[in-house]
Order: structure tokens, then sequence, then C-alpha cells
């Protein structure tokens, strides 16, 4: 196992990402620009703080009622905080072009960080953190962490954390 | 009349929304269909099967929360019903990531329903019910 790994607790991200899939489902049903854009400055937020921007709903309200169990595994964080920024980038983007009455684009770049985020979710490959991995490939600054061992770019590690 | 334009916008995008998430749940389907052909003539992992019997291939984790709580009771209860009709080979993917990437495994649990003729009939990502499970093995027994 590669020291540089650290442990993440997946359930959290998942938590983050139906958060965001819901929300902007409904952001985009009730025709609320501000819905979007709220999502896409929490996304933002969390991005600033190093943790996933719903992490509350999941900390404070899914865990403790056990209803999301700890799902733990040996990881990078940098490429899912890499996934999230890009996210709220793309939310940010679509707001302003809802707010300049592009709804087409603005609704459109919503969509797509529901499909990515769905993606994310349902078959636990995240396109961010592709992006990110390919980024340190071509030897960007910044894109320094490769891939856990064993584990295709962008895909859900499968090394779990075990208590000692 | 501002109301029913509301009411007409909000019914449109209702049903944009689902046009969508129907088109995903589509892709979905088709993403199903590629895994199966993919994993068509594999037999790594399988080397312990009794041949001619169909088999349900369950990979997991130790530490994979609905698998305790969900899948490893329905597969029991599905073992309880069929008896040596259905053999089950459960891999932790945790300790043979070679053999989950090898099945195309993205997520645990995940279920192959392999028929006699071990041809896989059958992907569950996530979590399958003892009546979903029950429905597959019973296509795969009209089938052969």
């Amino acid at each position: 196992m590669s020291e540089n790994l650290q442990k993440i607790d997946h359930s959290a991200l998942r938590v983050n990402q139906a958060m965001i899939i819901l929300l902007s489902i409904l952001a985009f049903i009730f025709n609320q620009a501000w819905l979007a854009l709220l999502v896409a400055l929490v996304m933002g937020i969390g991005t600033l703080l190093n943790i996933p921007g719903f992490f509350w709903v999941y900390k404070r309200l899914l865990k403790p009622i056990g209803l999301v169990k700890p799902d733990v595994l040996w990881d990078n964080p940098e490429p899912h905080r890499f996934a999230q920024g890009l996210g709220s980038v793309f939310l940010l983007a679509a707001s302003l072009a809802l707010w300049l009455q592009a709804s087409i684009l603005g609704w459109g770049l919503v969509w797509l960080v529901v499909a990515l985020a769905a993606l994310n979710l349902f078959a636990g490959f995240c396109a961010g953190c592709l992006v990110y991995y390919w980024l340190t490939r071509l030897n960007v600054p910044g894109f320094r962490k490769s891939p856990p061992q064993g584990t295709f770019p962008g895909m859900r590690p499968k090394a779990k954390v075990y208590d000692s | 009349m501002t109301l029913e334009i509301t009411q007409v916008d909000f019914l449109g995008r209702l049903l944009w929304a689902l046009a969508i998430i129907s088109g995903g749940i589509g892709l979905y389907e088709l993403l199903n269909r590629w895994i199966l052909l993919r994993a068509r003539g594999k037999s790594l992992g399988l080397e312990s099967a009794l041949p001619g019997v169909p088999l349900l291939l369950y990979f997991t984790t130790p530490t994979c929360a609905p698998c305790k709580t969900v899948q490893r009771p329905a597969i029991r209860r599905l073992g309880e019903q069929l008896g040596d009709r259905l053999q089950v080979i459960e891999v932790d993917a945790a300790a043979r990531p070679d053999l989950a990437s090898h099945w195309g495994v993205m997520s645990v649990p995940t279920t192959f329903l392999i028929d006699a003729s071990r041809r896989p009939r059958h992907v569950n990502h996530g979590v399958a019910t003892l009546d979903k499970l029950l429905k597959q093995f019973n296509d795969l027994e009209k089938m052969n």
C-alpha cells in the first residue's frame, strides 16, 4: 500500500453526490437557478475546506441514524477535491448562463454535473478524478498523485481500511 | 394565466427530467449488456465451479455494509430455496482486485448469474433482492 494514500470515507462522497443530483434536478424541475447556484457554492466551499460540500448531511444526519454506514478506503483525497471543484465551476458557469438567459447552456451544464455525479454514485467512476490523473501524467504543476495500485484512473479503489 | 403558464412550464420540465433520467437508465442497461458481452468466455475465478450447474458469482468486500445486511442474506435464502440447482462463488474484491477487474466489477455488491454452459446472463450492480435473483435464475432455466 502506498504511503501517500489516505483513509477516505467514500460514503461521505456518495452522500455528497446524491445531494448534488437531487438538488440540481429539483432546481431544473422548479426552474430555480438560485438552487443550482447554492449547490455550486456549497461544493466550492467544500473544495476550499477539503471536505465534501454536503458532508454535514452525512455526518450530522445520515450517519448518526445509521442510514449510511462508513465505507473507508485507501485513496487519494486530491482527485476528489479537484473533481468537486470542477463540478462547482461547471455549476457556477451554469448559474451565470442562466442569469444571462442562456437557458439551454445553463441547464445543459447542470445536467452534465448531474450525469457525472450519477456516474460516480452508481458506477463508481469519478470523471473529475480521471482528469486529475491525466494532468498528473502530463506533468502539470500541482498535480502529483497517481491512482492507487491496481485501480483504473477514476475508478473507486477496492482496498478497504481495516481496523487494527 | 401566469399560474397556468407556470404549471405547463413545471410539467414540461418534469417530463424533460423524466426523459433524461430514462435516457440515463437506458445507457446503464446498455453498459450492463456490454459488461455481459465482455464477460463471455471468461473462466477466471470459476475453477472450483461444478460443470453443468448454473452459478452465481458474488463480488463483495469485508466492510461492505449492504453486502452483510441485505445481499448475503438474500443469497443464503436463494441457496436454501434452490439447493444444488445453483452454486455460489463468493469473491472478496478487496483481496482479489485482479479478479474484480477481470469481470468488469465497478462496485460491490455485484452479482453475475451464469448459466450451465458458463455464459453470463445477468449482472447486478448494487444490491439484488431475493425476488430479482430468483427471477433471473428462472430466466436461466428457461434459456437452457
